[in-house]
């Protein structure tokens, strides 16, 4: 990690591959769904890559990188529980969804009422991404997250939405 | 898109960073700055008239003892927590919450009155406004030093750091405030100390909350 805050890339590629498979060990015991597995790992990597410079030399590897995987676990599990609850809470829409699909069309009006189920965040990229038709980079700029967090948040929403749609046999 | 595509984009985009400096050497940079500004703030607005006299008093000189302990491991806990596995161990932050329970004890339990002290124990705005000007720039500095960290509590974060730049400023305060009365005390020091404190909580949850300023508001959710 020294040499990775001194800029040396292969280094901190090699550094991220060990911390994957760490990662992925420690949510593994907790959590059941290899989707939510990937999801805690690929945050933690994010998170480790912007607090790189919190990293102090001088004390042991492991304890500040477990520290920021417990905290994106805890935060993901909160996240899920909001998820869940406001599943429940979107059961409602169905009166409002059904005058959609009279209107758009099956499919749009399952896509708007998906869309509510995502996240507020993974919703907010793909509604400036899709429905503004910003680019990565303008995102990037207005929200202050990385070009490569941009992405991955859109490519997660993309992952649920597709989920839901299977699931719904559209 | 994969964890292995994310790691080839990460190591791709990685450009060198300027290292945190020790939370032990960052505390005592803040701890340094702070006395520094309140002892100015005390000196500029002059000291009670019976200083010399209260250093022998052990009542006094107990609850500055224990205001310098919360000063000290309130900054302590604040730093910590603001870098990712560096609290060894929770129960640290019971240590500022015990010195705060024993400074309310302290002036409960304390018997000296001031003659003018019961009149003017309902009147102590003078001695918010001192706390708050001595805390003018140790506080946000605290802040702000926490924040180019990695808090993950924010919440607790902003507790102890607000915690620990009042806890001084009230030391200051006693030195400038004759008002010795238990009521004045309770009411117009530890009171407002108490309070800075849960208004860092929420503080810490908006300013050192990552990302803060930068999300669109539809985001912002204090942890």
């Amino acid at each position: 990690m020294r040499r990775a805050q001194d800029g040396d890339r292969r280094a901190y590629e090699t550094l991220l591959i060990e911390v994957m498979a760490l990662v992925r060990g420690f949510a593994r015991r907790r959590l059941s769904q290899a989707d939510w597995q990937d999801e805690v790992t690929q945050e933690t990597l994010l998170s480790i890559h912007r607090d790189r410079h919190t990293y102090d030399p001088q004390r042991p590897f492991l304890p500040w990188m477990y520290a920021i995987a417990r905290h994106r676990l805890l935060e993901f599990v909160e996240r899920q529980r909001r998820r869940c609850r406001n599943e429940i809470a979107g059961q409602g829409l169905e009166e409002v969804s059904e005058a959609m699909i009279a209107e758009s069309g099956p499919r749009v009006g399952f896509l708007r009422q998906a869309l509510v189920l995502l996240s507020l965040k993974q919703r907010e990229i793909i509604q400036l991404l899709k429905f503004e038709g910003l680019s990565v980079a303008e995102i990037s700029r207005r929200t202050g997250l990385s070009q490569s967090s941009v992405k991955v948040t859109a490519h997660r929403g993309y992952k649920r939405l597709r989920k839901l749609i299977l699931e719904a046999g559209l | 898109m994969s964890s292995d595509n994310i790691i080839e984009s990460l190591a791709g985009d990685l450009q060198p960073v300027q290292r945190l400096r020790g939370v032990e050497r960052r505390a005592l940079l803040w701890g340094g700055f702070a006395l520094f500004c309140v002892s100015i703030g005390t000196y500029v607005l002059g000291a009670r008239p019976d200083l010399s006299q209260k250093i022998s008093d052990p009542a006094f000189l107990c609850q500055s003892a224990l205001l310098v302990l919360i000063f000290v491991f309130s900054a302590r806990s604040a730093f910590h927590l603001s870098v990712p596995g560096a609290e060894r161990s929770a129960s640290a932050r019971m240590l500022p919450l015990l010195g705060l329970l024993l400074w309310a004890c302290l002036i409960t339990t304390n018997s000296g009155h001031s003659p003018s002290g019961a009149a003017e124990s309902m009147n102590g705005w003078h001695c918010i406004l001192r706390m708050t000007g001595l805390a003018l720039a140790p506080a946000p500095a605290i802040l702000f030093m926490v924040r180019r960290a990695a808090p993950l509590s924010p919440g607790w974060t902003g507790w102890f750091a607000l915690l620990s730049a009042c806890s001084l400023a009230i030391l200051g305060t006693q030195i400038l405030c004759a008002n010795d009365d238990p009521r004045h005390l309770l009411l117009w020091h530890f009171g407002p100390v108490l309070v800075a404190g849960l208004v860092g909580i929420h503080l810490g949850r908006w300013l050192l909350t990552r990302d803060c300023g930068r999300r669109p508001a539809l985001w912002t959710s204090p942890r």
